[in-house]
């Protein structure tokens, strides 16, 4: 593993690259974290699939967005569009460190939908697999704002008077009105065909949400493939258990070594 | 204020972050800050705290290095580490100290940790003399009388019934959802044992700071409990203490985060010598 940040000097973002380990693939890798609570829970996930992809001869990079993890900016700061151009550097940063040509992008959650949004606006990709995808932006929000009721309702801790809209947070992060008006409006059910060789979607469960996206990508008549993979823990939705998952990582290496 | 990656340590496995004030902004004297991990949380902390943390100990003119310990986060496991996680955290700390003394000169430190991120800020500072500062937050408790006093008499709490309701009205799969996250338990060093270590270390001129929140509600539950825990040493008026009941134990509140740190940094620049401030020589 060979820590970086990359980027300019006043913007810059935390990079970590894992060579490829034997034989090398043309073909890299780059992974999209979810964000926020998300990403604290994932963080470990997502260096064991690199380890694992690495293992398999990929040049893997995992990065954190703007205003999340080790990069500059604070956490309000963050948008939509920033991490969007934040995924395009670190497509550019892998292909410069190792001389890669194609790459692949591997995104859950938010990071799902920001590798398709990536996609659609014209980041060259070899393949994307969209792993537990944000499929509709209000669904997400209206998801994570279950879980802060939960939250609040099992906590003894008093909560702010102030709600939660006013305070601009959520699940113990900022979250402001601009990037709650940007996940919002992200709906891959609505999006244009993207120009990708193939489109994997992993999940645990199926979701109504998922066989709306499958029949959206089937009309466009991209290459596309729904992967369910139980969980070894019978976990069902996103929790840390679920994410020490070992299935769901090997499935996700295995398909890219198809797909390279 | 500049950040840059790091890597150094047994096996150069380790993986951290220097934040270093812009050099017209150094606080003469200032130590520097060395914080790990918080339980599985990487170096970034739990909501990004020590990120925060540092680059606003950088506006008042601190450096910082946040990393993880081997095998964590972003640093791979050692090969020849030992199977004691416990004396593995310990030299990687001592490690950290040591690569900031070589490569910046560095000769004080500060350590900070956060539950059980407080064991090995505890023993490095204990054995090294180059650690001038420590906070534990949320690190070892003791039950006093007072504490139990104050649990029999916990379903008296309005807040405590207003939960119950509270959950009674959500769905049936949320209430049950997750109640098995809150099952913890850590061991803690002997109480005699930890006294003996606090009076040697107010004796060696170590600044020490304590800070608990509610969430360690099941052993910790009263203002006074730390000094009662503690009363041989008399130690009010010679640490820095905080009891913070509203938070829970990562300060997931941005508000209740924001507190923490503001006491953390008023703490870390009342540890710099006055001497060093006014650019004066100590005298003695």
């Amino acid at each position: 593993m060979t820590p970086c940040f990359f980027g300019s000097s006043e913007r810059q973002l935390f990079g970590m690259h894992h060579p490829a380990q034997g034989a090398e693939r043309a073909t890299g890798v780059v992974l999209c974290y979810p964000a926020a609570q998300e990403y604290m829970l994932t963080h470990w996930a997502f260096r064991k699939l690199a380890g694992m992809l690495a293992r398999e001869g990929f040049h893997v990079f995992r990065f954190d967005y703007y205003g999340t993890g080790d990069s500059a900016g604070a956490v309000h700061e963050g948008r939509v569009a920033e991490w969007l151009k934040d995924i395009r550097h670190a497509v550019n940063e892998l292909q410069d460190l190792t001389g890669v040509q194609r790459v692949s992008l591997v995104g859950m959650r938010l990071g799902a939908a920001l590798a398709v949004r990536a996609a659609v606006e014209g980041l060259s990709t070899a393949g994307l697999v969209l792993w537990e995808p944000l499929v509709e932006g209000a669904a997400y929000l209206k998801e994570l704002e279950l879980l802060q009721t939960r939250r609040a309702a099992r906590t003894l801790f008093p909560q702010p008077v102030v709600p939660l809209e006013v305070r601009q947070e959520l699940l113990g992060f900022a979250f402001p009105r601009a990037l709650h008006e940007d996940v919002l409006a992200l709906d891959l059910t609505a999006l244009p065909a993207w120009p990708s060789t193939r489109t994997h979607l992993v999940t645990a469960t199926p979701k109504p949400e998922y066989e709306r996206l499958q029949r959206h990508l089937e009309a466009t008549g991209l290459p596309f493939q729904h992967h369910l993979v139980a969980e070894d823990t019978g976990a069902s939705t996103i929790r840390e258990s679920a994410l020490l998952s070992n299935r769901v990582l090997q499935t996700i290496t295995s398909l890219l070594k198809e797909a390279a | 204020m500049r950040e840059r990656v790091c890597t150094f340590g047994p096996e150069e496995s380790l993986v951290g972050v220097l934040t270093e004030p812009d050099p017209a902004k150094v606080l003469p004297g200032a130590p520097t800050v060395v914080l790990s991990n918080v339980g599985l949380n990487h170096h970034v902390g739990p909501y990004r705290i020590w990120v925060e943390l540092a680059r606003q100990l950088a506006a008042r003119g601190f450096s910082t290095l946040r990393f993880d310990l081997s095998g964590l986060g972003d640093s791979r496991p050692r090969r020849a580490g030992g199977p004691d996680e416990f004396q593995r955290a310990r030299e990687e700390t001592r490690a950290a100290l040591d690569f900031l003394e070589q490569k910046k000169g560095q000769r004080r430190f500060v350590l900070m940790g956060l539950c059980s991120g407080v064991d090995s800020v505890h023993a490095v500072t204990v054995q090294d003399p180059r650690v001038v500062g420590a906070a534990f937050i949320d690190g070892y408790t003791y039950r006093t009388a007072g504490y139990h006093l104050r649990f029999q008499f916990r379903y008296l709490s309005p807040r405590r019934w207003s939960r119950y309701l509270r959950k009674r009205k959500l769905p049936t799969q949320l209430r049950e959802a997750g109640e098995a996250d809150e099952v913890y338990t850590r061991e803690y060093p002997e109480q005699a044992r930890l006294m003996e270590d606090y009076g040697r270390l107010l004796e060696r001129g170590v600044s020490l700071c304590f800070v608990f929140s509610g969430g360690m509600g099941l052993s910790y539950n009263y203002e006074r409990q730390f000094f009662e825990m503690f009363s041989p040493l008399k130690l009010e008026n010679r640490v820095t203490y905080a009891f913070y009941p509203h938070a829970d134990h990562l300060f997931s509140v941005p508000d209740d985060r924001a507190e923490l740190l503001r006491k953390l940094i008023a703490w870390a620049v009342g540890s710099v010598p006055p001497h060093a401030l006014t650019g004066e020589r100590p005298t003695g």
